[in-house]
């Protein structure tokens, strides 16, 4: 990569940069150089660790950043460890110079951590929207829900609840099952409850217009439909007659074609083929009746055909209409939902952004932002969305207006996330110079390839290059720059290298592709791979399942992760977990507890060492139980009468505190009572999930122990729930290629189908102002020339999608690629093009340790103590009383001497009390039984003036452990310090009490040792006093 | 004039402050102590205890907001009230109505939306009010902003404070405004010594306040040396004598977690190690919990290793995870659930089962009310969906109680059914009732109250643990609310109660149980300000925590502004923290940070900073060396079902049991799912849930045509008895039945799907067949049993007629895929059981083809079975897909299939061949009850 930047000498601003970098060029490094050079430079103006904002596309590529960011600062700075050699070409200082920078910047950034800004673009431009979300009607501290799924799911129940009561969105919810029945992917089976598959129609369909900036506006045409029908019907029937008087033997199929036409069943016309000619026989023309008719039918024939381009164009336009009023619908439910629980979803804030973001504003966000961002770095470009780029775009032109830069950093034909918004084509515009007119682009192109070896990279070449645009995706590959993708590799690694493809006939009983996939990973295995340096990559999910499955069966089991075993909820001894909760959560759940007394958990610890005698003794009590009268009853109480001591030690407890204890708490029982951790300690990392799943759910806000199970069956946010893999981990790894993206191993095995690239109806069509939903089946599209354009234009993108997808599959492997591809009979999808070959040779590999690298690995403990959370507890609900007591305690404390007039001193320090306190108390009845007890009282001589008493209220003690005490009333007199502590309420608890005030009098004692001390209890409400011994 | 000093990390601050007490005898009450807190004063009784040895009168501690409280009520005598937020919120509200233009338009003209900027507004005006900024400054400052509402800030502060003093109450910021101006270091003077202790950071009313302290002789500073302490000195022009020697370097070592537990159970290790080595474990060792995250965790896996006397929690329990919580979270969401007069069940079912709510007694009994749950529950769940109902229907369901009765009747004769009805009523009454409707915030929370009370009074709740301290603190919150300003507000929607309560309620904690000096110390980063420990344990270092988490957009005056107004800004909060965390890790001998680093979160910029300043140190750019990793094994290994063996008592069994078409079918699915179902009798419990499932309508469907043929029976199917108008009111009957009066969303669609279906069942089926030749049903639901070749068999047929002299056997199919049910007789190898999964689709029919022929005699080329697949999108004569192929003799096929029927038989009791599980688990295991047993969860099977 060396002169691939300018060094800062050169720099001038604006500067915009675009760098295409193919696979294995180093993007992420080259974002992190570009970074190092602004941060470092003493040239390059408002270089400030604020204004320079670096924007990933995830939250685990912004974190690898800044660590990388640290780590070669520190290098830098130390002068040893890793530090790539191309920052010197980029700063214009040396030496000691550049190392003292290095430590002033990273210093800077560890005291400014908050203004290291490498984040993901949403995240940004979520600080924008609170910084103005207040102009839009939220409240700055609104929580962000970033997926949709649940707040529409609510929003289309209420829209639904609203159609129960209206009539017109009772008939909407009629069409719109019905567009669903006609475009649903399993149409054999009828849809009885359509509800679920319109939601996810839905949510599916919210989320894709999200991504894009104008509003969905469609019309009903129904009335235009219904117009156009009739004149084709009245078309079909003058073509009929031309044709029955020419005498002319009319097609089948074209008659069939008339007749839908005179029926006016144009919906059914659309749907058959424009290919049938009215006449079979090309000896027709010859035909006395064509010679006087031909030219009257041709006429007539394209007139009815020109009707039904028009009918086709019409119904493409409006056939999808019920879903956007739907839509509308739902997005006001959506809004009401989020202003109701203060809520936003960030596609929301996208949205709400779009429509007032503008230039004129952005000072003032920077202004709010406390920041104002001169450098912009963004990674990833190529999975930008056109609504965050629509966002993005007035920040990223007014920093260019000032001087500032901009540095992308992407390769549109790594682009593979166009189902979520991702467009490519912003790359391209930028790179063309089309998105800022004022600063044209400097466009570098990272050519070199660093990570695969040149026979694979040469591999690619060849297909990318020269056999795919020789074909009928040439096209598709132009359009994503996909035919250049001609790489250079380093000289060392020239020559080096290992393809093979297999192609294999697609075969559902014999399933050949299953022995090659196999028998490469034990090749790999054999010639020294370790398991953690194979992947296996393919581009559907459900080959992802299928040779999970084959790795599990192989024998010997190979040691494989992938998405189905790394989710805790798929392990064996979590399920059982799950099971002994569900049996908790519901006594009479059989299967539950069948499961759990079943499995490895229960018996593990109560059978310890005769665990499968156990088991035997449980299945046949099982069996007994079915067979016998108490089959009717709970299987719990047979087990309790029958096991009674492993009831007693392992459920009781459980059993009885159920509903009672928080979740984490009785989860946290559980595994101590069963010692889960220490007896599955190979299951650690599952189990140590799982409780950090339910502490995670519970500090949610989330108390129940039934909707935690109900949470634990959703199959979504699966994150929650997946087992971090250590670093090193040895196992295969078997994933998606779109998971695949931005990795790479030694060994990548790429499993892959024929498959032809479809357009799925409905398809958006963006026009200037608006977006719209089409129908562009293939039968529609040939009905006219402009939908067959705009099919065609859009099939162009799909099929340059498939072959992106197919690059990344190709490019992820560093020393050895292996292609087992199905091949279908009709051999459609670029992967036709793949031939079986081999490039070089397979090398034997070093037998090495099967970790990349070493850590300190610590081990943890686990307690086995039970602990019960201990709360302070007052044992009463006496809310009331309570208050009365402090209330009564307050104006007692105020109390120092009575005067002869009680009333008003009473008074006085009541409105004193009452004003602070706000109390509900009646003043008289207080003051009554206060007077009553001073004055009717044994106590009221502790109030009578006298010079020589002191008297202090609510006095502080502390004791020789350092315990604060605090005691209603002490008097001191000269031989005599006494101690009386006020009770509101009856003498229920006189013994408490009485051992209260000893322990002040000990206290007392310790203090004025040279008096006696007497200690009393003085009842309020019952005028009562008793003295302390 | 006063002293001031400045105290290096090695120092313990309390030990300062105790040097330069004075005392009379065992009386410290002449000094007068202000900490920024309230924990340091217990650490300076237990100095002060641990020099004298006796007890004594202690020194009047105050934290500062103790102090301000103090001059402002006890020097000054001001005593109003103290608004609290939620008061604040109700006049806030009142001011903004009341202005013309307005914070988000009309966006926060309802209450509910208010409430949120009802809050932030407080904070930030209090802010204001006590950084002693006027509503003039503020105007001035935010001239330059050209941008939105910022502009009503300032006459807002104006207004609402006139509006807080004029109703005679007082906010904190007042207080502390009216404490800095009003008061005078003179009143102070009766105290012999005041010591200003371990300040970091000063506010304006406090810096006014001190200024004053500082003109009293007696008065001592004691700063500690950290980050920022130079702006106080600089701010109060102190020049202080510095204190002790530079704190040497501790020990750290840092841990690096996948996540909280990691950290928690390293931590457990650590504390385990103590003990181990009978190190002390007192108040000198810290757990510092910055976040909540890791609270209960460490006191469930990492406390438990102690005894409740050797530790200290500071921080609080969360009401929001308390039962009783959890108890008032049901019946809310129960009452937020109400819809058109109807509940929801699922939400009933969670509030009646909840434990308060289900031991609620009767006649001092409390399992009646379980009984009586449980057996609504399970009626719920026979419905099998979503369903909302009214109390009263409920109530008047009598055949509830006498199920509920007659549960009970084995342990007591004397409960009549009416009784129990009565008792669901007084439940309903005393609970859900009342809370159906409110008038104001006052009226909902006293409702509230009552529901508790009567729990109290009238549940075994109260005789649990976890029930006392909660339920005070919720009833005291209530109250608080029923007494505040908000009290009289009403919200147009109930649903706005309910939100208004749970995020209260959430808000509010209840402290654990523990003396504060006593054993290891949990204790928040804020509790640490002022405190040495020589072995301190941090958990979550992490950014987001350490320093909590900073959101520069949050407020509404923007940063600069803030900067300039002399309010906090997010960098003085983070250095603030840093000051903490730094005099806490260098005040320690031996140090232990743990932190969790994946993708989502990052080490915290402290734990970066120290490992910087050792890397710089020790001249190692590599940081593996100083931090350990935490990591877990792993196992990836899947569960492979284990076959049962069988036995000889299970084979008689066996011999002995009806075998129906399910059971049969189950076997030929995975005989290891016929073992749990048939042999251990295990069946999935049917739960109240949010879905129609397929098996409800497939019953759904059964039921509507059993209705609908049932007139038909023994007559031939004519016009008039094919009747739509009788099939829409059939179905309008069997759904009401079904899911009860009310009808929405879900059920409304369904209602629609089904009566198009069967109509189009009727209209492209049913009514050509019949018109093409005459069928007379001879039977519906038709059961029948047998005894043969040793076996005992049980069908249930859905439809018997006769057509042109043949029996046609139909059995309905709404969901089942034709294909898979397809029996291929043409390819069954009879010697060849592994072929039958694939060949045989079902023993279904040919089940009921050899009961039929056995019960009646009819030869078996007479018998025509079929399934009838009313769930396919095309309803046509194709429909009918029947089981024998026209193009082969019916009875050699019939044979083969009994062949085989018995071949399979004959393998179930047999005692050498266990119960094995099936080859196909991506077909079988997703969607198996029993998959839990064999572990095969992790099989996802196609789609998933």
């Amino acid at each position: 990569m060396p002169g691939m930047f300018t060094s800062d000498t050169k720099f001038s601003l604006p500067d915009l940069t675009v760098v295409t970098a193919s696979a294995g060029s180093g993007k992420t490094r080259t974002l992190t150089l570009r970074y190092l050079q602004l941060l470092l430079s003493e040239r390059i103006s408002h270089n400030d660790l604020r204004n320079i904002l670096a924007m990933t596309f995830t939250n685990n590529a912004a974190a690898e950043m800044k660590q990388r960011v640290i780590k070669y600062l520190k290098a830098l700075a130390l002068g040893k460890g890793e530090v790539p050699a191309e920052v010197q070409e980029l700063v214009s200082m040396q030496g000691q110079d550049l190392r003292d920078r290095a430590e002033y910047v990273l210093e800077m950034i560890l005291e400014r951590f908050s203004d290291f800004q490498v984040r993901t673009i949403d995240s940004f431009l979520i600080s924008v929207f609170q910084s103005t979300a207040l102009e839009f009607g939220y409240a700055q501290t609104a929580d962000i829900t970033f997926n949709p799924d649940k707040p529409l799911a609510e929003a289309f129940a209420e829209f639904a609840h609203d159609a129960d009561a209206q009539a017109q969105y009772s008939d909407l919810l009629r069409k719109l099952v019905s567009l669903i029945e006609q475009t649903r992917f399993s149409y054999l089976r009828f849809l009885w409850n359509p509800y679920g598959n319109m939601l996810r129609e839905c949510q599916r369909l919210y989320r894709s217009l999200r991504m894009v900036t104008k509003p969905l506006i469609m019309e009903d045409k129904s009335s235009e439909l219904t117009e156009i029908a009739k004149t084709i019907e009245q078309q079909g029937r003058a073509l009929q007659k031309v044709l029955d008087e020419s005498g002319l033997t009319i097609s089948h199929n074209f008659q069939n074609d008339l007749n839908e036409a005179k029926q006016k069943n144009i919906e059914a016309l659309l749907e058959r083929t424009k290919k049938n000619r009215p006449f079979n026989k090309p000896s027709v023309k010859q035909h006395a009746g064509f010679q006087k008719y031909g030219t009257t039918i041709e006429e007539e024939l394209a007139r009815f055909y020109g009707l039904l381009a028009q009918y086709a164009e019409v119904f493409s336009q409006s056939r999808f209409y019920p879903y956007a009023r739907t839509m509308e619908l739902i997005e006001g439910h959506v809004d009401e939902i989020s202003r109701r629980d203060g809520a936003l979803l960030l596609d929301e804030i996208h949205w709400k952004l779009k429509d007032n973001l503008t230039r004129s504003m952005v000072p003032e966000i920077y202004y709010k932002l406390g920041e104002s961002v001169h450098h912009f770095l963004i990674d990833e470009f190529q999975d930008t969305s056109p609504i965050q780029w629509f966002n993005l775009k007035p920040l990223l032109e007014e920093t260019l207006s000032k001087d500032g830069s901009l540095f992308v950093v992407g390769d549109t034909k790594q682009s593979i996330y166009g189902f979520r918004g991702a467009d490519w084509t912003i790359m391209k515009r930028l790179a063309q110079g089309s998105e800022f007119g004022s600063v044209q682009p400097t466009n570098l192109d990272l050519r070199s390839n660093y990570r695969s070896l040149g026979n694979i990279v040469e591999f690619n070449r060849q297909f990318f290059c020269l056999t795919i645009p020789m074909s009928e995706y040439a096209e598709a590959a132009k359009l994503s720059d996909l035919s250049d993708v001609d790489q250079r590799v380093p000289k060392d690694r020239q020559n080096k290298g290992f393809v093979r493809v297999h192609l294999v006939p697609h075969d559902v009983e014999a399933r050949p592709e299953r022995a090659k996939v196999m028998k490469s990973i034990d090749d790999c295995l054999n010639r020294g791979y370790k398991y953690h340096e194979i992947a296996i990559l393919t581009p559907e999910n459900n080959d992802v399942i299928m040779i999970s499955s084959w790795l599990n069966e192989h024998k010997p089991s190979i040691p494989f992760v992938s998405h189905s075993n790394l989710d805790v909820r798929r392990r064996k001894s979590v399920g059982e977990v799950i099971a002994l909760l569900k049996f908790l959560d519901s006594p009479v759940d059989d299967l539950s507890f069948a499961t759990f007394l079943l499995g490895k958990v229960f018996l593990g610890r109560a059978g310890s060492l005769a665990a499968e005698s156990l088991r035997d003794e449980i299945k046949n009590l099982l069996f007994e139980v079915h067979r016998s009268e108490r089959r009717f009853s709970p299987l719990y109480r047979v087990f309790q009468d029958k096991y009674k001591q492993h009831w007693t030690d392992l459920f009781e407890p459980l059993f009885t505190s159920v509903g009672y204890l928080p979740l984490y708490d009785l989860v946290s029982e559980a595994y101590k009572i069963f010692q889960v951790l220490a007896l599955f300690n190979e299951e650690e990392a599952a189990h140590v999930k799982f409780l950090e799943a339910v502490r995670a759910y519970e500090q949610e806000g989330n108390n129940s122990l039934k909707e935690f199970l109900e949470y634990a069956e959703e199959k979504d946010d699966t994150d929650r729930w997946t087992m971090s893999v250590p670093a090193g981990t040895n196992a295969v790894n078997v994933m998606t290629v779109h998971k695949a993206k931005g990795l790479d191993y030694p060994v990548v095995l790429v499993f892959l189908r024929d498959k032809e690239p479809r357009l799925r109806d409905p398809q958006m069509d963006e026009g200037d102002e608006d977006v719209r939903l089409l129908s562009l089946t293939e039968k529609i599209g040939e009905k006219s020339e402009s939908l067959q354009a705009l099919h065609d234009e859009k099939l162009l993108v799909q099929q340059a999608d498939a072959l992106n997808k197919l690059y990344v599959a190709l490019t992820r492997a560093r020393e050895e690629m292996h292609i087992v591809c199905v091949m279908n009979e009709e051999r459609k999808g670029p992967t036709k093009y793949l031939v079986e070959q081999t490039i070089g040779k397979p090398q034997e590999r070093e037998l090495r340790l099967g970790l990349e690298e070493q850590q300190t690995l610590t081990q943890v403990q686990y307690s086995g103590t039970l602990r019960n959370v201990a709360v302070s507890d007052k044992r009463r609900i006496a809310l009331k009383e309570t208050q009365r007591g402090e209330l009564i305690h307050e104006l007692m404390a105020r109390l120092e001497f009575l005067d002869t007039n009680i009333d008003r001193d009473l008074e006085s320090v009541w409105e004193r009390v009452d004003k602070s306190r706000r109390n509900s108390f009646e003043q008289s009845e207080i003051l009554m039984a206060v007077k009553a007890f001073l004055v009717e009282g044994e106590v009221s001589s502790f109030f009578k003036k006298d010079r020589k008493k002191t008297v202090l209220t609510e006095q502080e003690f502390v004791n020789k452990n350092g315990e604060l005490f605090r005691c209603d009333r002490i008097v001191i007199e000269d031989g005599t310090v006494t101690v009386i502590d006020f009770k509101t309420g009856g003498q229920e608890n006189e013994k408490e009490y009485l051992t209260q005030v000893k322990n002040y009098m000990e206290i007392l004692r310790e203090i004025y040792p040279t008096k006696k001390t007497q200690g009393f209890v003085a009842y309020i409400d019952i005028k009562k006093i008793v003295s302390v011994e | 004039m006063a002293k001031s000093y400045l105290i290096s990390p090695s120092v313990n601050l309390i030990d300062e402050v105790l040097k330069r007490l004075s005392a009379e005898g065992l009386d410290y009450s002449k000094n007068l102590v202000i900490f920024p807190g309230k924990r340091p004063g217990y650490f300076l009784r237990k100095a002060i205890a641990t020099k004298k040895g006796t007890s004594f009168i202690p020194p009047r501690e105050l934290s500062m907001e103790e102090f301000v409280e103090l001059i402002h009520s006890d020097i000054l005598g001001h005593h109003e009230p103290t608004l609290e937020a939620l008061d604040v919120v109700a006049i806030l509200f009142e001011e903004h109505l009341r202005s013309r233009d307005r914070f988000g338009g009309k966006h926060f003209d309802r209450l509910d939306e208010f409430v949120p900027l009802g809050i932030k507004l407080f904070d930030e005006l209090e802010e204001l009010k006590i950084a002693g900024c006027s509503p003039k400054l503020v105007h001035e400052k935010i001239s330059g902003i050209t941008y939105g509402k910022i502009h009503l800030l300032p006459d807002l502060f104006e207004r609402f404070y006139r509006e807080v003093s004029k109703r005679g109450y007082i906010t904190r910021s007042m207080k502390y405004i009216t404490a800095s101006t009003e008061f005078t270091a003179e009143s102070l003077t009766k105290y012999k010594t005041i010591i200003v202790a371990g300040f970091f950071a000063l506010m304006h009313a406090e810096r006014e306040i001190f200024r004053k302290l500082l003109t009293l002789n007696q008065t001592t500073f004691l700063l500690q040396h950290a980050r920022l302490v130079s702006r106080i000195v600089a701010e109060l022009g102190l020049e202080p004598e510095e204190v002790g020697e530079p704190a040497e370097e501790p020990s750290v070592t840092m841990y690096r977690s996948p996540d909280v537990h990691g950290q928690v159970f390293a931590l457990t290790s650590q504390v385990q190690e103590l003990i181990d080595r009978k190190a002390p474990l007192d108040e000198n060792t810290v757990m510092v919990l910055p976040s909540s995250d890791a609270l209960f965790p460490v006191l469930h896996q990492t406390l438990s290793l102690l005894k409740e006397n050797q530790y200290n929690i500071s921080l609080g329990y969360g009401l929001a995870r308390s039962p009783v919580y959890a108890f008032f979270d049901s019946v809310l969401e129960l009452i937020a659930s109400k819809y058109q007069g109807a509940y929801h069940a699922p939400s009933y079912i969670k509030f009646a089962l909840h434990p308060y709510t289900k031991n609620i007694l009767f006649r001092k009994r409390a399992d009646v009310t379980r009984v009586l749950f449980h057996t609504i529950e399970a009626e719920f769940a026979e419905r099998g969906a979503t369903t909302f109902f009214e109390l009263e229907n409920l109530e008047a369901q009598k055949n509830i109680f006498g199920k509920v009765q007659r549960t009970l009747s084995g342990s007591d004769q004397s409960i009549a059914a009416i009784d129990i009805q009565r008792h669901l009523k007084y439940i309903h009454d005393r609970t859900i009732r009342p809370l159906e409707e409110f008038r104001d915030v006052r009226d909902f929370s006293e409702k509230c109250v009552d529901v508790l009370n009567f729990i109290y009074d009238e549940s075994t709740a109260r005789l649990h643990p976890y029930f006392h301290p909660f339920a005070e603190k919720m009833i005291e919150s209530m109250d608080k609310l029923s007494r505040g300003l908000l009290s009289s507000h009403a919200f147009e929607d109930q649903r706005s109660y309910v939100k208004l309560v749970r995020e209260y309620l959430s808000t509010n904690e209840v402290h654990f149980a523990g003396t504060p000096l006593r054993g290891i110390q949990a204790l928040g980063l804020l509790e640490t300000r002022n405190l040495r420990f020589s072995r301190v344990f941090v958990l979550d270092v992490n950014e987001d925590v350490l320093p909590g988490r900073t959101n520069r957009t949050a407020n509404l005056l923007p940063e600069k502004i803030r900067e300039e107004l002399g309010l906090e800004t997010t960098y003085d909060r983070e250095q603030l923290q840093e000051a903490y965390f730094d005099t806490l890790i260098r005040g320690a001998k031996e140090v232990r940070l743990f932190f969790t680093e994946n993708g989502r979160r990052e080490k915290s910029r402290f734990a970066e900073k120290l490992l910087w300043e050792r890397q710089k140190r020790e001249r190692q750019s590599e940081e593996k060396a100083f931090i350990k990793t935490i990591s877990y094994q792993l196992s990836l290994k899947n569960a492979i079902p284990q076959p049962v063996e069988k036995t000889a008592e299970m084979r008689e069994y066996l011999r002995g049991i009806s075998y129906t078409a399910t059971s049969l079918d189950s076997y030929l699915q995975c005989p290891l799912k016929f073992y749990y179902s048939q042999v251990a009798g295990l069946e999935e419990k049917e739960e109240v849930t949010e879905d129609i499932e397929a098996r409800d309508i497939g019953n759904l469907i059964h039921d509507i045509l059993l209705d609908w043929y049932r007139p038909t029976l023994d007559t031939t199917l004519t016009g008039k008895s094919l009747n739509e108008e009788e099939l829409r009111r059939v179905i309008d009957d069997n759904m009401r039945k079904r899911f009860g009066e009310y009808e929405y969303g879900t059920l409304t669609l369904m209602k629609m799907q089904i009566e198009k279906q069967l109509l189009r069942f009727l209209r492209n089926y049913q009514i050509p067949l019949a018109g093409a030749a005459p069928i007379t049903v001879k039977g519906l639901e038709s059961k029948a049993e047998i005894d043969y070749k040793g076996f005992m068999f049980r069908v249930r047929m859905d439809r018997i007629e006769r057509r042109n002299g043949d029996t046609h056997i139909l059995d309905y199919k709404t969901g089942g895929d034709p294909f898979k049910l397809k029996t291929k007789i043409a390819n069954l190898n009879v010697d060849d059981t592994s072929t039958l999964a694939s060949s045989v689709g079902s023993f279904q029919l040919p089940l009921y083809a050899m009961v039929y022929k056995l019960s009646t005699n009819v030869p078996v080329e007479k018998i025509k079975p079929a399934f009838l697949f009313i769930g396919k999108s095309k309803i046509d004569a194709t429909i009918e897909s029947p089981l024998f192929d026209k193009d082969l003799p019916q009875e050699v096929q019939y044979e083969k299939l009994e062949h085989v029927l018995f071949k399979t038989l004959n393998e179930i009791v047999d005692v050498k061949t266990p119960f094995r599980a099936t080859e196909n688990l991506e077909e079988q295991c997703p969607r198996c009850p029993f998959k839990g047993i064999c572990g095969t969860q992790w099989v996802l099977g196609w789609n998933q």
